[in-house]
């Protein structure tokens, strides 16, 4: 009889945490949660393009459709490392048909150990209960990713009133296609994964980025082992693989000791693999080059930046896949060209 | 395996569960098969070997006791088995954990003397080293001295060592509390369950929702020394005693909620020791188990040896009987005070403000008692007026914050430094502005994370001021109606989950 009662109350000291948990999770300001409302509900995603923030404040699918004349997609999360991407493509995968896959390689993951609460939250916590998600949340924290997984208020708890929260989440939350929960005064979310940035980075911004590269080791053996995964994934499923990498303000990039290294890395990795990679901070001056406000931060492009971006980005695409241009009419091959040949407007910063 | 997180209450769980439908013979062998999971889940293997040194050594030496009994004939060669064991355990202990501090000290001098430095070792001890050689030499003692029955399985000895509740911060129990408890029967009970379940519950508050958030504080202030100058560094060093016994003993809730959820009550840690009203009275409060166990195994042994003895003769001749009779016990406290500091780290900051500090307030207080009871009758202060004893309570708290500003300290010199830049009492409220930038307000989980840590605070010095008055906390609410006892519970389960992301710090005694 005592072990019954035990039980029962263990029951409710669950409840409880349940009803807490729906009361004081904020899920409802979240652009990984449209996201992916937008990802599962949304037309099949013909081109995904997959990485960080570097990617949501970085490609327009808008422009991206009317560009290549199919249905795009921001696969992407806030300070998404690797093994985030690597899960997000499989849930892309599991969900349409993709033909190609564009994956930003951000140099700053490349040097990543692991995943953060943060991150790996941040996306798991809006993905479908599926094996792809357990699978990460396993292989990042072990049981408790799980327990986080069931309840998010743990990590996902509202700093303010719950009230207006709670309200929120009778109304009209998580109604599809309601964005306005994700609209700030910087920026805002526009649909498909994207983020337009109201931001633009000055004279006063701090272009510090506070990473080195082991030119011995350019990238860590977590983020190489998603890298390969990634490889892999769309080899096995026929999906077209090319990575890439945002523009980054010179003024940060070019304070980065051994960036080359990097390059050389991924270089000699899309070779041995046969994919193509286009890191946009080695553009010819012919091609494309970033105004100051261009820019948000240290590292992410604002959202005059980033319609400027997919367009070129997009276009190459279209011009590579006709050949009207090649990989070398486009990018330089040492970064120390670039900045001597086409420095962006924060170069002179440096 | 951190003790907060969910895997370590799952592994309890299914324990628990597993524990309470073995048979009876089985129970022991499952607590060891969890003490070796745990340890093996928190330690490097390897370093498991030092520990089945320390217990095949202290086994072998504890069946020779047995074996030779008190025959008179055999004394010599029972205290030369005593003495190798304890060197050898102890001897460990201090290599893995003091030849830095003897590094460091070494090249002091070779500093001055202009001749190259001694290259630091960075060896790994095991899990819980300072906890169970104490707790192995307590049982070797006491079976050496015949007061502890010598157990015959040297699996119940490796029990009794690694016990995994006790291996993160203690407590350090003695053979002779929990010895019985370990090997026999426990069934499920529902009172002592439940009991134990809200005890964790309990500290994992203190430790998640006090501790933690008075961490991302302290820390920040104890950066930034330039801007937490003068009077700051006593507010961070409040804060930090705060933090510390948050920590503490919110550990200890954990480790004797989940003990006794098996049946096992392990000894008192804590009993409300900011309410006592002297340092002596102070840390028979704190850390109560390391207390005793220096009392029983270092004190008292000094006092009684032959070379004590001969020493309060030799001072009761030359000093007269009156104060010949305290200096051999100064002399044994300092002793038990400096290896009070050297335990809690290899650092003279630990051996100076843990340990010596606390002597001399001590034996000063101590020679100068007939002055302060004149003071005291001349301002006509009652003992019992309450004023006075809230005078001695803040006193006492002074003088241990003292202390902890040499703990948190990096070091030796820069506690000194610290204490003297303190006494410039200025409090810029500038330096504030650090607490507004949102870095400091996420770190600490917002208003709603501030607002929980008061409310969890207040709570903690009302439970504090209970037990100090004897009261128990557990059986006041069970015996609340059952809407305000699930309205507490329901509030404590959501400073728990409100506060499982703010920081992460280990608790401050894991690496000991």
């Amino acid at each position: 009889m005592d072990k019954v009662k035990l039980l029962v109350k263990m029951g409710l000291v669950v409840l409880i945490c349940f009803g807490l948990n729906f009361i004081f999770n904020d899920d409802i300001h979240s652009y990984t949660r449209v996201m992916f409302d937008d990802l599962y509900h949304g037309d099949n995603v013909d081109v995904a393009f997959v990485g960080g923030s570097h990617v949501f404040l970085a490609i327009d699918p808008e422009i991206a459709d009317s560009i290549l004349g199919v249905n795009t997609f921001d696969a992407s999360s806030s300070m998404q490392q690797m093994d985030g991407s690597y899960h997000i493509l499989k849930e892309v995968g599991e969900n349409h048909e993709v033909k190609t896959v564009f994956f930003d390689t951000y140099f700053v993951n490349g040097q990543a150990e692991d995943t953060g609460d943060k991150e790996l939250y941040i996306l798991s916590d809006h993905m479908q209960n599926n094996s792809n998600k357990l699978e990460y949340l396993w292989s990042a924290r072990g049981v408790n990713g799980l327990v986080n997984n069931i309840l998010p208020m743990v990590h996902s708890h509202t700093l303010g009133s719950p009230v207006s929260l709670l309200k929120a989440k009778f109304m009209d939350a998580y109604d599809l296609g309601n964005y306005s929960y994700v609209q700030y005064e910087s920026e805002a979310y526009r649909g498909k994964g994207f983020v337009y940035s109201f931001e633009n980075a000055n004279e006063d911004t701090d272009f510090t980025i506070d990473t080195t590269i082991d030119p011995e080791k350019p990238m860590s053996d977590f983020a190489y082992k998603y890298l390969e995964a990634i490889t892999a994934y769309c080899r096995e499923n026929d999906i077209e693989l090319i990575l890439t990498s945002s523009p980054i303000p010179d003024a940060s990039l070019g304070e980065v000791e051994n960036y080359q290294a990097y390059i050389d890395f991924m270089q000699e990795y899309a070779d041995e693999n046969g994919l193509r990679y286009w890191n946009f901070n080695l553009s010819r001056p012919e091609f494309l080059t970033m105004e100051m406000e261009d820019y948000r931060d240290s590292n992410h492009l604002s959202g005059i930046g980033a319609e400027k971006y997919t367009e070129v980005f997009c276009n190459l695409y279209q011009d590579v896949k006709s050949g009207e241009v090649t990989e070398e009419d486009v990018f330089y091959t040492e970064y120390a060209e670039k900045l001597a040949g086409n420095p962006d407007g924060t170069a002179s910063l440096r | 395996m951190s003790i907060t997180s969910f895997e370590f209450m799952l592994f309890v769980a299914v324990s628990l569960v597993v524990y309470w439908n073995l048979p009876k013979r089985f129970q022991w062998i499952l607590l060891l098969v969890d003490s070796l999971i745990f340890y093996f889940a928190n330690a490097t293997a390897y370093t498991f070997l030092y520990v089945a040194f320390s217990i095949i050594s202290v086994y072998a030496a504890t069946t020779y006791f047995a074996k030779v009994g008190m025959e008179p004939k055999q004394a010599g060669k029972k205290r030369a088995a005593l003495a190798v064991t304890v060197i050898a355990n102890a001897g460990i202990l201090a290599l893995l954990k003091y030849t830095n501090l003897f590094i460091h000290t070494a090249n002091i001098f070779r500093r001055a003397a202009d001749t190259s430095e001694f290259q630091t070792v960075n060896w790994l001890a095991p899990l819980a080293i300072s906890f169970y050689t104490l707790q192995l030499l307590s049982y070797l003692l006491d079976c050496y001295w015949g007061v502890a029955t010598v157990e015959k399985n040297p699996l119940k000895v490796a029990l009794y060592t690694c016990y995994f509740p006790q291996m993160i911060s203690g407590p350090i129990s003695r053979y002779s509390e929990i010895g019985t408890q370990l090997y026999e029967h426990h069934g499920f009970d529902y009172k002592r369950v439940t009991f134990g379940m809200k005890r964790v519950c309990w500290g994992l508050v203190k430790k998640l929702a006090i501790s933690n958030r008075l961490g991302v504080m302290v820390d920040l202030m104890y950066k930034d020394p330039v801007t937490f100058d003068g009077a700051w560094i006593w507010v961070a060093t409040v804060g930090f005693v705060l933090q510390l016994y948050t920590d503490f003993s919110g550990c200890m809730d954990i480790v004797l909620g989940v003990s006794q959820c098996f049946g096992i009550m392990l000894p008192e840690n804590f009993n409300a020791a900011f309410f006592t009203r002297s340092v002596q009275e102070f840390w028979r409060n704190w850390h109560i188990t390391l207390g005793n166990w220096l009392r029983d195994y270092i004190m008292n042994p000094l006092l009684k040896s032959k070379a004590f003895q001969n020493l309060g003769k030799w001072c009761k001749k030359k000093f007269g009987k009156k104060r010949g009779k305290k200096i051999p016990a100064y002399i044994a406290m300092l002793v038990v005070w400096l290896t009070m500091g050297l335990w809690h780290g290899n650092s003279w900051k630990y051996i100076m403000g843990e340990g010596f500090w606390f002597w001399l307030v001590i034996v000063s207080g101590q020679l100068l008692e007939p002055c302060f009871a004149k003071i005291k009758t001349f301002l006509h202060i009652r003992e019992e007026n309450r004023v006075w004893r809230a005078f001695q309570m803040v006193r006492t708290f002074v003088i241990f914050t003292i202390g902890m500003l040499f703990f948190r300290a990096a070091s030796f010199m820069n506690a000194l430094e610290l204490f003297v830049k303190g006494m410039h009492f200025t409090l810029d409220t500038s330096a504030l502005a650090v607490f507004g930038t949102s870095n400091f307000s996420s770190g600490i989980g917002g208003k709603a994370g501030v607002a929980i840590m008061i409310v969890a605070f207040v709570l903690l010095v009302i439970v504090d001021y209970c037990h100090y008055k004897g009261k128990d906390v557990q059986q006041m609410v069970a015996k609340q109606n059952i809407v305000v006892r699930w309205i507490l519970y329901t509030m404590l389960i959501f400073f728990v989950l409100m506060s499982m992301d703010v920081g992460s710090a280990e608790f401050a005694y894991a690496q000991f």
